[in-house]
């Protein structure tokens, strides 16, 4: 007969056998590893190991890389003449970027430019990388159609650190992406290095003396001429500084001038002349702030941003196309010539922005230039791009700063932590303030997102009380 | 009354316990295709590292991909189904076989088989019994918790192994 009693009977005997079964132990191991399986664990594909070799496409360097992939996919990137910089490592991620740009208005775009086009509007072509073959192919286009070719502003040489025994900084980040990482650390011991800086930046730090000011550059550079080789560098390499590099005897040493004409800048074009304005953005690097084109544009001009990411140029157009990224697209090393051989396949909808711009396909890369082997072309203006990992290691860790926080000296009369606004020529940005000894007293410590650059043009901007 | 109700509990669990559990908590499915390894090493004149190869660099190729089979079975050999069915909707597709891999290790161990075959001089049948003879591919069966097979090297053999063999089985050794 069921009773209460003797269903408790049941399960208590029911109990007592289970444990002389392999129900217990074996959930009890089957959790443990259950949870190396949670979703939220990254589980790399399996697949057959194989190693590809590419050359970094993130910037001018061109840094040899050594891939590790599974099967087809890549899933570390590793350099071959020298460590790569935190965004080379972790290159590989970006086709995966949170922000990446998966599909966009093809047929709009075509329909549009061709309208314009037929009505006399008068084209440019924004390369952010020049250099390229690609680059080469859109001068010729514009010269032909009689349009503007521009670029980011750029130095006229490239840097040979190789060749120098001393090496005068004016405030350029040489250890922080200013050239590759891998190259400066290379030759390091075979330079000294004199930083002149008034803030006490990372490379100020590492350097062989640092000088918050120097009042006499000239003699400063022969007072250490007995030393070896002088090399002067400033950001832009202005014309003043090759000059002294050339007084040093530098040229054509450390300083090796690049193989092509300079692109136009913004600055050139006058208001109002560009019918139809067409952006490579196929891959972090430079970026121009928008409040410097905007007024280059005609009324109803057409601007077609042919992008990797929304974050870029992405938001001043409604035309705005998905483009591969490195380690998708194949390209070439800009100055040098070597290809970049893609790593993965693009995802479709993509567009090749040669192949859009210049209606072909964009062919073998032309053969090398006569740039001398060593010389790096330098990183003037890099905007900051994240994947996770880079995150985690630098923005997580105070190595880099957030994007939406600003450095000032403790003598600024500004409390950690305290919300602020960043106030450029163009706008105001809400940061959070970080206090930072070696932020020079007026000076602001920033990160050069897109947004941020939007706001403050080419200008430092102030940090206000929101 | 007593004794034969708690008894009777008892036998109930172990009956469901070693009985219906194992059933429950494995899923059984068919390999993609019905692999004779005994036809390879027979007829064929394989051996295991034809196909399961150590590269240059140290590194284990694991299961072969299906570049490696087409390479002899770019047109049929023999004249069985299975292989025929395997180039008809693998090889001339270019798709390639899900296996299920018995021996799977988890991402965080680290295991080289060429410190075990070359230095430890352990044979594949010390860990992959006669695999190597068997004239069709056993069901993959897969832990329906831990998602792990069950004929997975554990933990504890490992440091048997070691043990016996007095090699070290420090934790960094395998979990790097």
């Amino acid at each position: 007969m069921t009773t209460r009693r003797n269903a408790v009977k049941f399960i208590a005997g029911a109990a007592a056998g289970t444990v002389f079964t392999p129900v217990p132990w074996k959930l009890i191991r089957d959790s443990a590893l259950w949870s190396e399986n949670w979703p939220g664990v990254p589980r790399p594909a399996t697949g057959e190991i194989k190693f590809k070799q590419t050359r970094c496409g993130l910037c001018p360097a061109g840094c040899a890389v050594r891939a590790r992939c599974v099967g087809e996919q890549p899933v570390s990137l590793a350099g071959i003449e020298g460590a790569l910089c935190p965004l080379g490592v972790t290159g590989h991620h970006l086709p995966f970027h949170p922000s990446r740009l998966k599909s966009g208005p093809v047929a709009e775009a075509k329909a549009r430019l061709s309208q314009a086009l037929a009505g006399g509007a008068r084209p440019a072509v924004l390369d952010l990388r020049p250099g390229r073959t690609a680059s080469a192919r859109y001068r010729q286009i514009m010269a032909e159609r009689k349009g503007f070719y521009l670029s980011p502003p750029r130095p006229p040489v490239a840097v040979n650190l190789a060749a120098a025994k001393v090496v005068i900084s004016l405030g350029v980040p040489l250890f922080e992406g200013w050239l590759a990482p891998a190259r400066v650390f290379a030759v390091r011991d075979h330079f000294r290095l004199v930083q002149v800086e008034p803030s006490l930046s990372r490379t100020a730090a590492l350097a062989d003396q640092w000088l918050p000011a120097a009042t006499d550059l000239h003699a400063l550079a022969s007072s250490l001429k007995s030393q070896g080789q002088v090399l002067v560098l400033d950001h832009a390499m202005s014309p003043e500084i090759l000059a002294l590099n050339r007084e040093l005897g530098g040229w054509g040493k450390t300083v090796v001038p690049l193989p092509d004409e300079p692109p136009a800048e913004i600055a050139v074009v006058p208001d109002g002349a560009i019918g139809a304005l067409l952006i490579d953005e196929s891959g972090p690097g430079p970026y121009i702030p928008w409040p410097e084109i905007a007024p280059k544009l005609a009324p109803g001009a057409v601007v077609v941003a042919l992008s990797w990411w929304r974050e870029g140029y992405a938001r001043h157009t409604a035309l705005a196309l998905p483009t591969p990224v490195y380690p998708e697209s194949a390209d070439d090393v800009p100055y040098t010539r070597e290809p970049i051989a893609p790593l993965v396949k693009p995802p479709a909808g993509v567009i090749d922005p040669v192949e859009f711009i210049a209606g072909q396909p964009l062919g073998a890369p032309s053969p090398a230039s006569p740039l001398m082997a060593g010389a790096v072309v330098p990183r003037i203006a890099e905007m900051p791009v994240s994947t996770p990992l880079f995150s985690k290691l630098y923005n997580e860790s105070n190595l880099l700063m957030h994007p939406h926080q600003a450095a000032l000296h403790p003598s600024s009369g500004f409390r950690p932590g305290e919300p602020a606004l960043l106030a450029g020529a163009y706008g105001n940005l809400e940061i959070e303030v970080v206090l930072d000894p070696g932020i020079a007293p007026g000076r602001v410590g920033f990160v050069p997102t897109p947004a941020v650059l939007d706001i403050c043009g080419f200008r430092e901007p102030q940090v206000v009380r929101a | 009354m007593k004794a034969p109700i708690f008894l009777a509990g008892v036998l109930s669990a172990l009956g469901a316990g070693w009985v219906g559990f194992p059933r429950l908590i494995y899923k059984t499915a068919p390999q993609p295709i019905s692999f004779s390894h005994k036809v390879h090493a027979e007829k064929a004149g394989s051996k295991c590292e034809d196909c399961h190869a150590l590269r240059p660099d140290g590194t284990f190729a694991g299961i072969p991909p299906l570049e490696k089979c087409a390479g002899c079975h770019a047109a049929p050999m023999g004249t069985t189904p299975a292989e025929k069915a395997f180039i008809d909707q693998y090889v001339t597709p270019g798709r390639e076989p899900q296996w299920g891999d018995y021996a799977r290790q988890p991402e965080n161990v680290f295991f080289s088989h060429a410190a075990h075959i070359r230095s430890g001089k352990v044979k594949c049948e010390d860990c992959h019994g006669d695999m190597g003879k068997s004239e069709t591919l056993p069901p993959y069966s897969e832990d329906r918790v831990s998602g792990y097979s069950p004929q997975t090297m554990s933990m504890d053999t490992c440091i048997e192994c070691h043990q016996r063999d007095k090699v070290v089985d420090t934790c960094l050794e395998c979990h790097k």
